[in-house]
């Protein structure tokens, strides 16, 4: 229920859950499914308007919607799924309100489901929005990847501020008085994206009057790439494309950190993104800056198949590493 | 006590890596730590004092368990102290001074030195002085691990900075988590 008022800004028509007999959809425990064509009032249910929530998203069949109960739901992906049934099912959603006809309801054949899950579409219909891409050939980052040669710099005027932030494509490295976090209003910004060009030899003189040092250049690229997805995902990408990190990225750029255990699951384990969200509970928006940011760094590599590795580690030590991973999030709070 | 309840992570790596200020950084209690002259020549033009037995430092979890963060002694006389300390040990955070001469040598050193305990167990590689030594990248020191075969990452920190040695152990905890 909560995360369906969060939900309902950003979706078409308004959704009200309710406990009735007739709706426009039907959410159940996946194990009714066994049942269905048993049980009389299940049999009597349109399959297509059924919403299945489960523990184990690997148990399913090809066209179901399912919703996985394993971890924390992502927002995006609940308005995604509920504005496609909303765009499928042409019954009386031309001019809802709040006040009309509720379209969906909770069967209540198992009352402890809870209200966060996380939504995954299994069913071969693209959920995608076809315009809100990561175009990553556009603004800032399209400059940092160009092919253009050549030292540049760029002038920051943010709140602490004249500035510049110097680039060395050939030395693979930027210079800048900043801290990257400092910069995300300059990122986004169109109209500071014209850069000068200067010499070897000015770009010296000013880097050591400066005091600046060289930073990895990738850094910038990763960290400006995360910032300007805006938790859209890379133009280009296939929601059913199979990905795994090549290698670790940057995790101690500003915030990568909230994402280490997703850059350990996907370095490990080849899945689609949507697996990947499922697995580590991180919201798919993030998850989007995050897979966008290593693909422009050249850190994901695309395979055929699924290859996962499942870690056994018992109900004792995953209690254990919880314990510990909330002492360090209090060591880092305080 | 009970062995099976231990929790114990350790910090290794060559002399003035930061081992000891990074359990310090962290640790909830004043830490332990056996300071002495160093005796090898390598260490003494770097550092007045080293440690020569182990640092330990504490963190307490729910339920009053501890979390026990041991440091090894960076000289090689006492690389014995580092098979006994990693004995039931979670994980290992391997520190690699960026200034030092051989930095990619010291590496590999450290990883062959704890190659069996590797076997069952996760490592994360911490670059530390890398805001005076930029070179070698981050890059340079993944290539070494992909040469060798090994999946652990690499991180650039500030040994001081108690955030720095958190997400040390937070990247090593996810290791042993889902890798």
């Amino acid at each position: 229920m909560s995360i369906l008022t969060f939900a309902e800004i950003r979706l078409d028509v308004p959704w009200q859950v309710v406990d009735s007999a007739i709706a426009d959809f039907y959410l159940l425990n996946h194990r009714l499914r066994a049942l269905i064509n048993q049980d009389a009032t299940l049999q009597s249910l349109p399959r297509k308007q059924c919403i299945f929530y489960t523990h184990n998203i690997i148990d399913r069949n090809d066209n179901e919607l399912i919703i996985s109960q394993a971890t924390i739901p992502s927002l995006g992906s609940l308005v995604l799924l509920f504005n496609h049934l909303t765009s499928t099912k042409t019954v009386t959603h031309t001019s809802a309100s709040v006040s009309e006809q509720p379209k969906s309801t909770v069967v209540d054949y198992h009352p402890a489901v809870s209200a966060e899950d996380s939504i995954i579409n299994h069913t071969a219909i693209n959920l995608e929005p076809e315009t809100d891409y990561f175009d990553p050939e556009q603004g800032f980052v399209g400059l940092l990847i160009s092919n253009e040669k050549g030292i540049k710099y760029f002038n920051l005027n943010n709140e602490i501020g004249f500035d510049k932030l110097y680039i060395h494509p050939e030395e693979k490295s930027y210079y800048t008085n900043n801290k990257l976090e400092s910069l995300n209003t300059f990122f986004s910004s169109s109209e500071s994206l014209s850069p000068q060009f200067l010499s070897e030899v000015e770009l010296q003189q000013q880097i050591a009057a400066a005091g600046l040092k060289p930073q990895p250049l990738n850094n910038l690229i990763w960290y400006s790439t995360f910032s300007c997805s805006q938790g859209n995902v890379i133009k280009g990408h296939n929601p059913n494309d199979i990905v795994r990190l090549k290698r670790w990225p940057p995790i101690n750029l500003p915030g990568c950190r909230k994402l280490i255990k997703l850059a350990a699951y996907m370095q490990s384990n080849a899945v689609d993104l949507n697996v990947a969200q499922t697995k580590t509970g991180i919201p798919m928006n993030q998850i989007y800056n995050f897979y966008n940011a290593c693909k422009v760094t050249d850190l994901i590599e695309h395979v055929q198949q699924t290859d996962t590795y499942e870690k056994n580690l018992g109900d004792e030590k995953r209690q254990m590493f919880a314990k510990i991973g909330k002492r360090l999030n209090q060591s880092r709070q305080s | 006590m009970n062995k099976q309840h231990k929790i114990k992570f350790v910090f290794t790596g060559s002399v003035g890596a930061g081992k000891t200020t990074a359990i310090q950084a962290i640790s909830e209690v004043d830490t332990i730590s056996t300071e002495a002259k160093p005796s090898e020549k390598s260490v003494v033009r770097r550092k007045p004092t080293t440690t020569v037995a182990m640092d330990y430092g504490e963190l307490t979890i729910d339920g009053g368990q501890k979390i026990s963060l041991y440091g090894t002694p960076g000289q090689r006389r006492f690389d014995f102290m580092c098979h006994i300390l990693t004995e039931g040990a979670l994980g290992l955070i391997i520190l690699v001074d960026n200034t030092h001469d051989n930095p990619m040598g010291e590496l590999d050193y450290f990883l062959n030195l704890n190659a069996a305990f590797l076997q069952n167990s996760a490592a994360v590689i911490a670059v530390s002085h890398f805001d005076e030594a930029n070179q070698p990248s981050i890059d340079d020191y993944y290539q070494v691990l992909e040469e060798r075969g090994d999946p652990w990452p690499v991180i650039h920190v500030d040994a001081r900075n108690s955030d720095d040695v958190v997400m040390l152990l937070d990247t090593l905890l996810a290791t042993l988590e889902y890798s």
